[in-house]
């Protein structure tokens, strides 16, 4: 079952890989993904650092996944700030997420050219736990001046102290919430939150406009695949008896 | 090229690596990975705490916003530190006293401001907008409020309501969301298999 879902898998990034090259349908907007470059551009203009919270989930756990959704927010947040000189804040509750978050940082800066390391407090860790995270980051917040937050990787019900606390200062956030929890939480301060698989829609590399991008069309594939799948075995199951 | 392809490569076969126990149960090779992973985690916290410390450090000698915070902070951890240090790891007796009396209640205290933080947002929420759904979440924060209240007769009322009609649609929701989890992990895997997406930052 397990070999038979990943061959399945790599045949439809393959495909999806092939097919977006000639498929001419508008890709499906995510409003937080949409407002990403946005906020960014008004980094840029007003001298102010973004913030990225990639949540209390570690690399080495079995949760490692939800971190890495915002992981990839990171690549594209740290490649798209590289070119002015407002590294972003990123903050973590994982040692292993802070190591591979400050050679992400390092690694943009260093594909532009600029060979100065990226400063300690740029990533930092807030607490080892979700509550002394969550606690952490309410103060981080309150002290720091941010151009925007993003809240992307692993957050259950402490989430709503740190969006609480964020529209509280007027600090603009962006939610992409893979956990149900979060996202339920969340819900009430920007409906608009990417939830679930969502959450791992956003692609580290160039998008082409009017183009949909092979990860949106592997995910969007799999997902028709699976509820058609379900739909037919519950039939089957209902007409059997 | 070899600077990229190498990483690459490696976490390629990381990931077939971590993926064959669950095709081909080994318990031995789970161990180790466990292991790998383990002695990883030790050796990021030594780094992690030593990064930890710079940082709020530097906050205190630059005089930034909030330094009085990082001073408690740093000092809080070193002290905590030598106290482990001392008793021989973290199970002694005063570093058992305060993750039990210190680190526990403060964090249950915060856990238990989140029901607050929930109907502030929902105040905020329905003063910037109201609309069908978010009727349904004012009767979901209700519902949760009623049913953990003790000490009144309407949790049990609630109680069959709730399973009758509600949690069919909240699990099942909940179980889409999670299956919609596993498409996006499975894609993230393949990709990175793939080295179609390279999640080390080198492309």
């Amino acid at each position: 079952m397990t070999v038979g879902l990943l061959l399945l898998s790599v045949l439809l990034a393959l495909l999806a890989a092939r097919m977006a090259r000639w498929i001419r349908i508008p890709p499906r907007e995510l409003e937080p993904f949409r407002f990403i470059p946005r906020q960014v551009g008004r980094s840029l203009e007003t001298g102010q650092p973004l913030h990225l919270a990639l949540g209390s989930g570690g690399l080495v756990d079995s949760e490692a996944a939800l971190t890495l959704s915002g992981g990839r927010t990171l690549e594209r947040l740290a490649r798209d700030v590289a070119a002015g000189e407002v590294p972003p804040f990123v903050t973590v509750a994982d040692p292993v997420a802070l190591l591979y978050a400050r050679h992400v940082l390092q690694e943009a800066y260093r594909r532009q050219g600029i060979p100065s390391t990226v400063p300690p407090d740029r990533v930092g860790w807030m607490g080892a736990s979700p509550m002394a995270y969550a606690a952490g980051l309410t103060l981080f917040l309150r002290t720091q001046p941010v151009a925007a937050s993003v809240m992307s990787g692993r957050f259950r019900e402490e989430g709503v102290l740190v969006g609480e606390i964020s529209q509280r200062h007027g600090v603009r956030s962006i939610f992409t919430m893979p956990d149900p929890t979060g996202a339920a939480v969340l819900w009430p301060l920007d409906p608009a939150l990417a939830v679930g698989e969502e959450a791992f829609a956003f692609s580290p590399q160039e998008e082409i406009p009017e183009r949909p991008s092979a990860l949106l069309l592997t995910h969007d594939l799999i997902r028709w695949l699976l509820t058609v799948l379900l739909v037919a075995a519950a039939l089957g199951l209902a007409l059997r008896g | 090229m070899l600077r990229r392809a190498l990483p690459a490569g490696i976490l390629s076969l990381v990931i077939v690596l971590i993926l064959v126990p669950y095709i081909w149960p080994q318990p031995i090779l789970r161990q180790v990975l466990t292991e790998v992973g383990s002695t990883l985690l030790a050796y990021a916290t030594v780094v992690g705490f030593l990064s930890f410390l710079e940082a709020h450090f530097r906050r205190v000698g630059a005089r930034g916003e909030g330094w009085p915070y990082s001073l408690i902070a740093a000092l809080t951890a070193l002290a905590v530190l030598f106290l482990s240090l001392l008793e021989g790891g973290l199970v002694g007796p005063w570093t058992g006293w305060l993750y039990r009396y210190g680190l526990l209640p403060l964090e249950a205290s915060l856990g238990a401001l989140l029901p607050f933080f929930m109907v502030l947002a929902l105040w905020r929420m329905l003063r910037a907008r109201r609309s069908v759904y978010s009727l349904i979440f004012v009767a979901g924060v209700l519902a949760m409020l009623i049913i953990h209240s003790p000490g009144i007769p309407i949790p049990s009322l609630f109680g069959s309501f709730y399973e009758t009609f509600l949690a069919p649609l909240a699990t099942g929701g909940v179980r889409g969301l999670l299956m919609g989890v596993a498409v996006g992990v499975i894609v993230m895997v393949v990709r990175t298999l793939l080295w179609m997406d390279q999640p080390l930052g080198r492309r």
